[in-house]
């Protein structure tokens, strides 16, 4: 689920238009969008709150359930309202119905999902307090590990509502995710944590206009000992962005067409990567 | 137990594992899940004499887990997964012995933190608590002097709460406030956050006082739905100032859910509510030994056991009581609830909110997106009473919802849209929607 760009309220996934102001709602690209050249430090510094993109968790049934809801309108008809008709509501104390559509059938019934379960809100209720880290202990996975349930991937985000990647947070898995290289899109910002590439990957070269980017290879194994697949692990932000790049000698064009080599560091590391350009 | 015996067997703090507070996903559906998180009363003995207090404490429990039976439980908590407890009252402090329980605590690998109203947080226990390897205390402050005092039942207990911040900030120990939103301390809060903020506090959890316990006696505290709106409208700016400052909010499970400021909200929580955890990742305890998935939920309906007679691991992974969270599902849903946009994420919002206020979960008004949807067709929601609490921990009333216009005059001539009876409890029927409690047949 995802804020509407123009009214922040947060709305189901596959929704063409904002239910509640009616704002057209974005869909995932299909084509990749070149981002200027940046270096990947300074990569890390995007910010903008993008537009709303399909989510992994929410799935088919946003449409319908919000079919239903929108039948269930009382007196004043507006898109995707929910003040259901008061009839339904008090004097059936079974009723789950509403425009003759069951909210049970186009809700999920009694099959909690995965997705549900395990991403309620941490620090229980009333008496957790605010986390001194702000947010929890900001490595709730790791990501070289990726020991995360199925169906999810363990992300380096941030988790104080900042720009800069400082935690790690296990995510939904997209359908029919981007492999490195491919294009990809990211939900809310370039540091949410939540993108659509695939286990092993994150959306990086953000543009923060569009929130569209290219899937890279995150680094696996550990920190002491990264491994990638394809090129040279990169670890950043004091251990939050570990991530593969193909190294590249400035003198010799050995860089795909589309991109550039630029120089780069971590504290292990001082070297030259491809980066899209 | 005199407190200095007890700081006399604490462990170094240097000597301590680094915690392991990290938070795990839970599992599929269908598995049991691991408690990541536990809730300890380890007494209902309290200084105070709050008029919202949810367990009416006061006295402590005759028959409290003794102080070996509390360090058993400690590594009962580290076996079964927990990474992180926050010891509760009643009032913590009041057994001296608590500084060995966060001692264990941290001895066994986790985090350790407390919730107090700091009345009479000595320099001593302090001190105590710093060397014990406390992680944070979460200091509740409840508005400004006067609505705090009043709410609190103590004269002065403003004053002392934030000495209570300043005492512990000076030996370095971080500090947060928590604060219940409520008739009385609404239109505190701007200034309240300049004062916790010259304080030193790192951030500041928020909750509406919920009707249970000797909430449930004063309804004349609580807010009423439609207020959800001016709530909001008063934490709109909050937020704003609260970044200016550095404090985080951290919004308390019963505040929201899905309004425009939503994400703001929880852009810790990972940007929107997502469901109760009671008996997901949450365990609760109470002093003498009564485990339950909602640490502010009591009675048959959320007590799984009972510690003295099962394990904590037994109790988590078989008690109905502590799995309803995790077997409900959209259809346990009733009233606007049941019809809502929201209803598969959300599920009625807060339990502890839902439950004492209707009888039964699954149909709570205390919900800015639901305030706002009546709101834009022109009506509004309020609560009634209906039936009185018994005067027990953690017991609630009834309450009735009643839809209405917004407009004065219309409301005046119309009267009622709607009315939500309470509805039956879990004892009477554990899933499903219930049915009114004034349907039921003798």
């Amino acid at each position: 689920m995802l804020p509407c760009p123009s009214c922040t309220r947060h709305v189901l996934g596959e929704e063409k238009a904002c239910p509640f102001c009616e704002s057209p709602l974005r869909s995932i690209p299909t084509q990749r969008v070149p981002v200027a050249v940046m270096v990947i430090a300074v990569g890390a510094v995007l910010c903008g709150c993008g537009p709303a993109v399909s989510d992994a968790g929410d799935t088919a049934d946003a449409s319908s359930s919000s079919a239903a809801l929108s039948s269930s309108s009382g007196d004043t008809p507006v898109p995707g309202t929910t003040v259901p008709d008061p009839s339904t509501t008090t004097t059936d104390p079974d009723a789950t119905t509403s425009g003759g559509t069951s909210i049970g059938d186009t809700t999920t019934g009694g099959d909690s999902t995965t997705l549900d379960d395990d991403t309620f809100d941490s620090c229980g209720g009333f008496y957790g307090g605010c986390p001194v880290d702000g947010g929890g202990v900001p490595y709730e996975c790791d990501v070289f590990m990726n020991d995360c349930v199925q169906g999810e991937k363990c992300m380096p985000w941030a988790n104080d509502g900042g720009e800069i990647w400082n935690a790690s947070r296990c995510s939904p898995i997209a359908p029919d995710p981007g492999s490195p290289g491919d294009p990809c899109i990211v939900e809310g910002s370039a540091v949410s944590g939540i993108d659509t590439c695939v286990l092993g990957s994150m959306c990086f070269y953000v543009d923060p206009e569009t929130n569209e980017g290219s899937c890279v290879e995150v680094c696996s194994n550990s920190e002491d000992a990264p491994v990638c697949l394809e090129g040279t692990c990169l670890v950043q932000f004091e251990g939050a962005l570990p991530l593969c790049f193909e190294t590249c000698d400035p003198k010799v064009a050995s860089c795909a067409k589309d991109e550039a080599c630029e120089p780069v560091s971590d504290e292990a590391l001082d070297t030259d990567v491809c980066v899209p350009g | 137990m005199r407190l200095d015996e007890a700081k006399r067997r604490l462990r170094v703090l240097q000597d301590l594992p680094v915690p392991d507070a990290r938070r795990l996903r839970d599992t599929p559906a269908g598995e049991v899940p691991t408690p990541r998180y536990a809730v300890w009363e380890i007494t209902l003995a309290c200084d105070q004499r709050c008029i919202h207090c949810g367990s009416r404490a006061g006295k402590a429990r005759k028959d409290e887990l003794s102080t070996q039976e509390c360090l058993d439980l400690v590594h009962q908590l580290a076996d079964i997964g927990v990474g992180e407890v926050t010891l509760v009252g009643g009032e913590a402090y009041l057994r001296n012995d608590f500084v060995l329980i966060v001692n264990e605590i941290r001895a066994r690998g986790m985090s350790v933190t407390m919730t107090t109203g700091g009345l009479n947080l000595t320099p001593e226990r302090v001190e105590a608590l710093r060397q014990a390897g406390i992680r944070t205390v979460s200091i509740s402050i409840d508005g400004l002097a006067e609505a705090h005092d009043a709410l609190r039942g103590i004269p002065g207990s403003h004053d002392k709460a934030f000495a209570a911040v300043r005492r512990l900030r000076a030996v370095g120990v971080p500090v947060g406030v928590n604060t219940q939103i409520n008739r009385r301390t609404l239109r505190d809060l701007p200034v309240l956050l300049e004062r916790i903020a010259e304080a030193g506090a790192f951030g500041w959890q928020l909750q509406i006082t919920s009707p249970f316990g000797n909430a449930a006696d004063h309804p004349e505290i609580l807010l009423q739905p439609h207020m959800m709106l001016e709530v909001f409208e008063v934490l709109r700016p909050i937020l704003a100032r609260a970044r200016e400052h550095g404090i985080k909010i951290w919004p308390g499970n019963n505040l929201g859910y899905f309004g425009p400021l939503e994400g703001e909200l929880r852009s810790l929580q990972k940007r929107h509510y997502k469901g109760c955890g009671a008996g997901r990742a949450q365990v609760g305890i109470e002093s003498h030994g009564d485990i339950k998935g909602c640490p502010s939920l009591g009675g048959p309906e959320n007590v799984g056991g009972n510690i003295r007679e099962h394990s904590l691991a037994q109790l988590w992974t078989r008690s109905a009581e502590l799995a309803y969270i995790r077997e409900r599902s959209t259809s346990e849903l009733w009233g606007y609830c049941a019809q809502c946009y929201y209803a598969d994420t959300c599920r009625g919002g807060c339990t502890a909110t839902s439950e004492p206020l209707m009888g039964r979960p699954g149909n709570n008004p205390f919900c800015h997106h639901r305030a706002l949807e009546m709101d834009r067709v022109g009506q509004r929601e309020r609560i009634e009473p209906v039936a009185a609490a018994p005067g027990i921990p953690f017991d609630h009333g009834l309450y009735r919802i009643v839809r209405e216009w917004a407009d004065p005059q219309r409301r005046e001539a119309e009267g009622p849209i709607s009315v939500d009876e309470p509805r039956v409890s879990r004892l009477q029927r554990r899933m499903g929607p219930g049915t009114s409690v004034f349907d039921e047949t003798p």
